[in-house]
Order: structure tokens, then C-alpha cells, then sequence
């Protein structure tokens, strides 16, 4: 070997040598630059790092952590995809239910801003369909700020529990108004959700009931003492003539009647509610002969009340069911008699069409309005509660609706207040055949 | 339907390498183990795993329940419906 030849080899291997030295630097770089992702990953998925003594840099390409947490990220993002899918589902489920449950249903923040609302709160709270999101409940819903026993709102931000108000009146309604806190991860209120079942009409419903049981007993009341009255004065009065004494008997007769009479409208309307139903028993009715029947039946009334008829000559023929007819038009010239003045003329009409007769009672008493006429065939309600003189138990008109009803006929009313009431009712002259 | 029981001991090993190895098995088996019809059990007597392992495969729709046997933990992974 020549010195030129020796000098060559040197400054080669001085060359590989600082090439090794560069691969290596860019090697152990690379290796650096792996750990520290596969760290970063490793931190992600919730441990710790990998240290170089527990997993030197061999080991750690092998081992592969890179393609496991990339594989694993994979199947983590599928579950969230899943999992949000399953989200949206229950999301919809949740919101149909918001707004399909009978209550109105508020969400306010801790500031009472509106978070969100269903379509009944729209409805019955709000009373229009605007958006009214981030708006004060209070000014949307109350007409003054309300105490802390008015609002259980501020009882559940003050007690962090559930709270309840009973019959709370906002505008012409009144509601029971159920509240509950929606806690955040740290224990603090979030939301306060409301819900307002409205209670308006069972309200409407239990004084009504009330107000029956008052007049139900009066009702009662005043033929027994009539009955007591005179049954005392024939067991301890003075002897009465043959004359009195059939005076005496004759009235106690007929105040035996009313209350039977009231009794039976009570046992029809239990059966009714306790869906029994009445049994009829259908065959040709005279119908015109009914209505003259009615009226004899409320003769010394009518010494008060003439009563004008304007039947057809050659008799009017339903299919009906007799007694039950013979009822409609009893509680119809009843209430025409109760609701019109001394001298107020009554008149019963027939008209006869080709498959069904109309029945008219008319009168020219105290009449309805449109509200009055829209509760009238409900159970216990009394238009005109205010005149206690007018007797009743607001059962009659319920239990007219329900055996026109049974006969496949049609009842309608028209009536102006103080100008008086007529009672249309269609009855067909045959009743279907599968009757 | 017959469940095919899996079983990966890797006690002697420390996070993050028991967690690493816990997931790697996971993945090749996560149809299965999806579908309800493997179980694996890991056996692991790291400390740190009985967090890890558990929160991590959560994350991917799975189920674990741990047991402590004497010296050791049992990390049974199943589908959520069959929580073992």
C-alpha cells in the first residue's frame, strides 16, 4: 500500500464516519420525534408516558403503539357515531313528548331566561306562537312579579328542591304548576324545568259538583217539608173535612212525585256515568199525543205559562222508545216553565219531514248565552245560577241529550238572553234496523 | 349463539404498556367482542391499568368489570348488554 493509497482510505473512512454520526443524529431524531407522538397519543387515551427504560426504541416499533391507538381511535370514533346516532333518536323521542304531553312544560335558566318551551305552552301560557327563547318567564307569564308563594320558580332556586304551587291563576286559567331543578356536574342549578297542568276545567267541573250538592239538597229539602208539613197536620192537627184531608193528600202525592222524579234524574245520570246506559225498548210512538200528555201533566203551571201547541192535525208517529220520550219532553217543558215569566208564552211544535219529525219547545223566559249554551248538556250545570229561585239539579238537559242520542236523533238550541229559548230536536220517524 | 372466552395475561407488565396490549387485543377481536360473542378477560397486576383499561375501552363501546383475585386484578371486557 502507498502512502497515497493509505491517505485515501483514511479520508473515506472519515467520510462514513461522519455520515454514520449524521444517520444516527437523524435516527435517534426520528425515534424522538416517535416517542414524543406516541406520547402525545398515550396521554390522550388516559396514561402515561412511555418511559425509555421500560420499553427501549426497538421494543417500542415493535410493540407498534402508533397503529394500536390509531386502530383503537377507529373503533372509539364508530362508538361516538353510534353513540350520537342513539342521541338524535332519544333527542327526537324526547322533544315528540315535549311537545305532545298534556302540560305546558317551561325551561328557564338561573337568570329566568327561557331556555326553551313546548307547543301547549304556546298555548296556554304564552298565548301566541312566537318565539319568546330567552326572554324572562315573569314577564311573559306574570302580570306582576310574583311573591315566593306564587312562584316556584323562586322556590326551587331558593331550595335547590322540587316545588309545587296548587290552582295558580295566570290570565283566565288556573294551574297546578310542578317545578324541578336540572343540576350541572358541579351540583349547581342549571335549568329549573316547569310544568303547568292545567286544571281550568276540573276547577270548573268540582264547582259545579259543589254547587249541585247545595241545590241537590235544597231540592230535596223543600218537598219534604212540604210532605212533613202536611202529613203533621193530618196526624196532629185539628180534624180536617173529607175535602181538606184529600187537599192535604193530593199535595203530599204530588211532592212525592217531584222528588221521585229527582231521584230518578240522579239514578239515570249514575247509570249513564257508570256507562250502563238506559234500556230502551223502541215502538211507534205518537208523538203529538206525548206532547199533549207533557202538558196536562203541568196544568196548574201552565195557568201561568199558556201553553200553545201547533201540532199536525193527522198525528205525528215516531219509532221511539215511550217513557223515554215522554222524559225529553218533560224536562224540555220544565225548564221552558222554570225560565219564563208569569203570562210568558210556551209553545210545543211538530213539523213533519219525509224521514224524521222536528220537535219545538219554545219560550220566552230568561234565554242563554253562546257560553251557557255550550255547557248546557253537561252534567250539574246550571245556566243561570245566580237566580236561586229557579229550582233544578242540572241533570235535565244531560239527560235530554243522552236519550235523543239513543233515539239517532239531533238536539240544537237557540237562544238569546232575555229574549228566551227554543229546543230543536230531530228524531227519526224509523230507527236503523240493527237498533 | 356460543361466546368465545378470551383470556390475556399480562402480569409482570406496567402501564402504558398493559394498556397498549390490552387494546391491541381488543381491536383484533372488536367485532366479536362488539357483537356479544367473545369475552375477554385480562389478567393485570398493574394498579394504573384498573383505571386505564376500563376508561379506555369504554370509550369504544365496550364494557369492563374488575375484580380483585389475591394479588392481581381480572378486567373482564364484554358488549355492554352483556355485562358479565
Amino acid at each position: 500500500m502507498t502512502n497515497q493509497e493509505s491517505s485515501s482510505d483514511m479520508t473515506e473512512l472519515e467520510r462514513l464516519r461522519a455520515e454514520n454520526q449524521r444517520l444516527r443524529a437523524l435516527n435517534e431524531q426520528a425515534f424522538g420525534y416517535i416517542r414524543a407522538k406516541v406520547n402525545d397519543l398515550l396521554d390522550v387515551v388516559g396514561t402515561r408516558t412511555l418511559r425509555p427504560e421500560e420499553l427501549d426504541d426497538q421494543s417500542m416499533v415493535a410493540l407498534d403503539p402508533i397503529g394500536i391507538v390509531a386502530t383503537t381511535f377507529r373503533h372509539v370514533l364508530e362508538n361516538v357515531r353510534e353513540t350520537n346516532r342513539q342521541l338524535q333518536v332519544a333527542h327526537s323521542e324526547i322533544q315528540t313528548i315535549f311537545d305532545t304531553v298534556g302540560s305546558a312544560v317551561l325551561v328557564v335558566d338561573p337568570q329566568r331566561r327561557i331556555v326553551s318551551f313546548n307547543r301547549q305552552a304556546s298555548r296556554l301560557l304564552v298565548g301566541h306562537s312566537e318565539d319568546v327563547t330567552g326572554q324572562c318567564c315573569n314577564q311573559v307569564l306574570c302580570e306582576a312579579d310574583p311573591t315566593p308563594e306564587q312562584c316556584v320558580f323562586l322556590q326551587v332556586m331558593d331550595t335547590g328542591r322540587e316545588a309545587i304551587i296548587r290552582g295558580r291563576q295566570l290570565r283566565d286559567r288556573f294551574f297546578d304548576v310542578i317545578a324541578a331543578p336540572h343540576f350541572d356536574e358541579n351540583g349547581r342549578i342549571l335549568h329549573v324545568v316547569m310544568a303547568y297542568h292545567d286544571v281550568t276545567e276540573a276547577r270548573r267541573v268540582e264547582k259545579m259538583k259543589s254547587e249541585f250538592v247545595s241545590t241537590a239538597a235544597h231540592e230535596l229539602r223543600s218537598p219534604l217539608a212540604t210532605i212533613m208539613g202536611y202529613a203533621d197536620l193530618l196526624l196532629n192537627g185539628p180534624e180536617q173535612s173529607r175535602e181538606q184531608t184529600r187537599d192535604c193528600l193530593t199535595l203530599i202525592l204530588n211532592r212525592s212525585e217531584h222528588l221521585a222524579h229527582i231521584v230518578s234524574d240522579l239514578l239515570d245520570i249514575s247509570r249513564l256515568e257508570a256507562g250502563e246506559g238506559l234500556k230502551l225498548t223502541f215502538e211507534p210512538c205518537r208523538l203529538d199525543l206525548l206532547c199533549r200528555e207533557a202538558a196536562w201533566g203541568h196544568q196548574e203551571a201552565s195557568d201561568n205559562h199558556p201553553i200553545e201547541f201547533d201540532l199536525p192535525d193527522d198525528g205525528a208517529v215516531v219509532e221511539g222508545d215511550h217513557y223515554a220520550l215522554a222524559q225529553i219532553l218533560e224536562n224540555l217543558l220544565s225548564n221552558a216553565i222554570k225560565y219564563s215569566p208569569r203570562g210568558g208564552t210556551i209553545r210545543i211544535g211538530i213539523r213533519k219531514e219525509q224521514s224524521c219529525c222536528e220537535l219545538t219547545v219554545a219560550d220566552h223566559g230568561l234565554g242563554m248565552t253562546a257560553e251557557q249554551i255550550a255547557h248546557v248538556f253537561e252534567k250539574f250545570y246550571r245556566a243561570n245560577t245566580t237566580n236561586t229561585g229557579v229550582p233544578g239539579t242540572g241533570l235535565g238537559m244531560t239527560i235530554v241529550k243522552y236519550l235523543v242520542d239513543a233515539h239517532h236523533g239531533r238536539i240544537a238550541i237557540d237562544s238569546t238572553p232575555g229574549a228566551g229559548t227554543t229546543v230543536r230536536i230531530l228524531l227519526p220517524v224509523e230507527q236503523p234496523v240493527n237498533t | 349463539m356460543t361466546i368465545e372466552t378470551l383470556e390475556l395475561d399480562i402480569r409482570g407488565q406496567v402501564c402504558p404498556s398493559c394498556l397498549l396490549l390490552t387494546l391491541r387485543e381488543v381491536n383484533n377481536h372488536h367485532v366479536a367482542l362488539s357483537e356479544g360473542r367473545a369475552i375477554l378477560t385480562v389478567l393485570v397486576d398493574s394498579r394504573d391499568a384498573t383505571s386505564t383499561i376500563p376508561a379506555a375501552v369504554k370509550n369504544m363501546g365496550l364494557a369492563a368489570q374488575l375484580d380483585k383475585i389475591e394479588d392481581y386484578y381480572r378486567v373482564v371486557i364484554a358488549r355492554p348488554e352483556e355485562r358479565p
